[in-house]
């Protein structure tokens, strides 16, 4: 009998936990999302890419040039391994000389007197890799310019495809640190979830329920860290891309601003005593500070010509690199693992300043 | 409460006035030094302007406006006159500017839109810290939250403000100011628009 009542026990109390589990599936959903984002983002290899070549200037006759590339297998692919000059929309074969390493060779190429464009791309190719290039800026030295030139035809053509592992975009200037996509950009997003929850709340509470205070207070701190979190990171990666950790661009600015204007919402908020009185004015002041936010996160960026950032004054977006959608794979589910652990962290701040309205602690 | 509200008033004026060096790009030489020092007046001036013109007035005068009107027609009114008076204040101080130092350090393009953007930056001005002084007056320490709050809603207007003036009054053509014009107008509609559809609200006892 005594055993009987333990097993019923032990099942009520086993299914009440899992009731209770299931109740939170959104943020073990959350876990296992950020969990994948991180390892995905961080362990993912770049696809292989041209990294750079030795010459500045090409000349009539033989040229002998050294090409880098970044996690290719020249080395491994040797028997395959084929180089090119695309001049234009015309092609030009070269001969490996040497080869150095999985990431470096040399090869030499015979120019003739006129080309029929001055816009040259190297090219190096294996069935691994597929093509690679590095489209780099060189002078003519000798070699005429005619756009009438015909080039004759390659022997062999090889595919152009440009690789066909799986793996992030290989992105001169941005590299390996195109990962920080899932972090920085997921960061913003979340943020305006939150200041959404606390602009509807604010509105609520100026149509007289008070009481929704607590989460216009609680989503908007969450969104003030999530706001600090995506500007540092978008300050480490502008280090590593644009040499400098913070520049003169609207967007930038404009995020500075937005974290001003929130961090007076919350000093606007602390100075105030009494509940009523603070829930209306912080209210007040934060239905300005969403409209705000919009207007110099959103509009204003997008009117500049000269900004640096991704998306902005004619600069691609990462839409336009992520043809193989790999970035996809793991930007979105990043998008929506951070917004879910914001809305996480502001149930338990909603709760903290809950209990602190409640004892009246400041 | 009153040294607090100093500390406060300068910390503003003093990280106005450096936001407005940098936005500047910091170079002292005669252009950018003179409208710095245009920038830093008018923020003085603006700043002080609305302190004074509170709210509540101290001798409770403003309670016998609200026996007269409503507090959304009280706040329209407040804004228009802020923003007009600092609007002209703003260009009297322009013209002295000028009047001083001549007019060989500008490079004006065109006068009309010149004289407009001040306009525009004055009424913005007025009909934010308007808008921020209505929201610091059912404070307890209105000076104090006037500061802080100031401080957050001028710097788009001083965002704005230097790039439409770099762009108007030294002809610097690496200035983009299509979205300065937006900001400066959104600052002028944002805040007087906020004041009418909420003060009902916020003024209701």
């Amino acid at each position: 009998m005594s055993c009987l009542l333990d097993c019923q026990t032990f099942c009520i109390l086993t299914f009440g936990e899992i009731n209770e589990m299931m109740k939170n599936w959104w943020k073990f959903l959350a876990v296992i999302l950020l969990t994948y984002v991180t390892l995905f983002s961080l362990l993912t290899p770049l696809v292989p890419g041209g990294l750079a070549v030795n010459i500045n200037e090409i000349k009539i006759g033989e040229n002998n040039i050294e090409f880098t590339g970044y996690n290719t297998h020249f080395n491994t692919d040797q028997a395959n391994l084929r180089c090119f000059i695309s001049v234009g929309q015309q092609w030009i074969e070269g001969k490996v000389t040497t080869i150095e390493s999985d990431a470096k060779f040399q090869f030499s190429v015979n120019l003739p007197d006129t080309l029929p464009s001055t816009q040259v791309a190297f090219y190096a190719y294996t069935p691994t890799d597929g093509a690679v290039y590095v489209s780099s800026a060189v002078g003519f030295s000798d070699i005429v310019i005619d756009s009438n030139t015909k080039l004759p035809d390659l022997k062999n053509k090889v595919s152009n495809e440009e690789h066909k592992r799986w793996g992030f975009p290989f992105q001169p200037i941005l590299f390996e640190t195109i990962r920080n996509l899932m972090f920085h950009v997921p960061m913003w997003f979340s943020m305006f979830f939150l200041m959404g929850i606390s602009l509807v709340a604010s509105f609520k509470v100026l149509s007289g329920k008070w009481e929704q205070d607590v989460i216009a207070v609680s989503s908007a701190k969450v969104g003030l860290v999530f706001c600090v979190l995506g500007l540092i990171t978008g300050s480490i990666w502008a280090r590593f891309t644009w040499g400098t950790w913070w520049t003169r661009d609207p967007q930038l600015n404009g995020a500075m601003i937005v974290f001003i204007v929130y961090a007076a919402y919350v000093l606007l908020r602390n100075s105030i005593e009494d509940e009523n009185k603070r829930a209306r004015l912080s209210a007040v002041f934060n239905v300005f500070a969403f409209i705000l936010m919009i207007l110099l996160l959103m509009v204003m960026p997008r009117m500049v010509d000269t900004s640096l950032h991704p998306g902005k004054s004619g600069n691609p977006a990462f839409s336009k690199y992520d043809l193989d959608s790999s970035l996809r794979a793991v930007f979105y589910p990043a998008v929506i693992g951070w917004a879910m652990l914001g809305y996480w962290i502001y149930t338990i701040q909603k709760k903290l300043e809950t209990l602190k309205q409640a004892s009246h602690v400041e | 409460m009153k040294s607090q509200n100093t500390i406060m008033g300068g910390l503003v004026v003093g990280l106005s006035s450096s936001y407005a060096a940098y936005l500047l790009n910091g170079d002292v030489n005669d252009g950018t030094f003179l409208l710095s020092y245009w920038c830093i007046a008018a923020l003085f001036a603006g700043v002080h302007t609305i302190q004074k013109d509170q709210f509540n007035s101290h001798n409770g005068s403003g309670s016998l406006y609200y026996q007269l009107t409503s507090p959304r027609q009280f706040a329209t009114v407040k804004s228009i006159y802020n923003g007009l008076f600092l609007a002209i204040l703003f260009l009297f101080q322009w013209a002295m500017l000028l009047f001083y130092f001549g007019t060989s350090w500008t490079s004006i393009n065109n006068m009309t839109t010149m004289f407009f953007a001040i306009f525009l930056i004055g009424m913005a001005m007025g009909t934010s810290l308007s808008f921020v002084n209505g929201i610091a007056q059912k404070t307890n320490q209105p000076g104090g939250i006037t500061a802080i709050l100031s401080f957050a809603v001028l710097i788009p207007v001083l965002y704005a403000a230097v790039a439409l003036m770099k762009k108007e009054a030294l002809a610097d053509q690496g200035q983009q100011a299509q979205w300065g014009w937006l900001l400066i107008v959104m600052m002028n509609v944002l805040p007087f628009g906020l004041s009418n559809l909420l003060y009902p609200y916020l003024w209701r006892d």
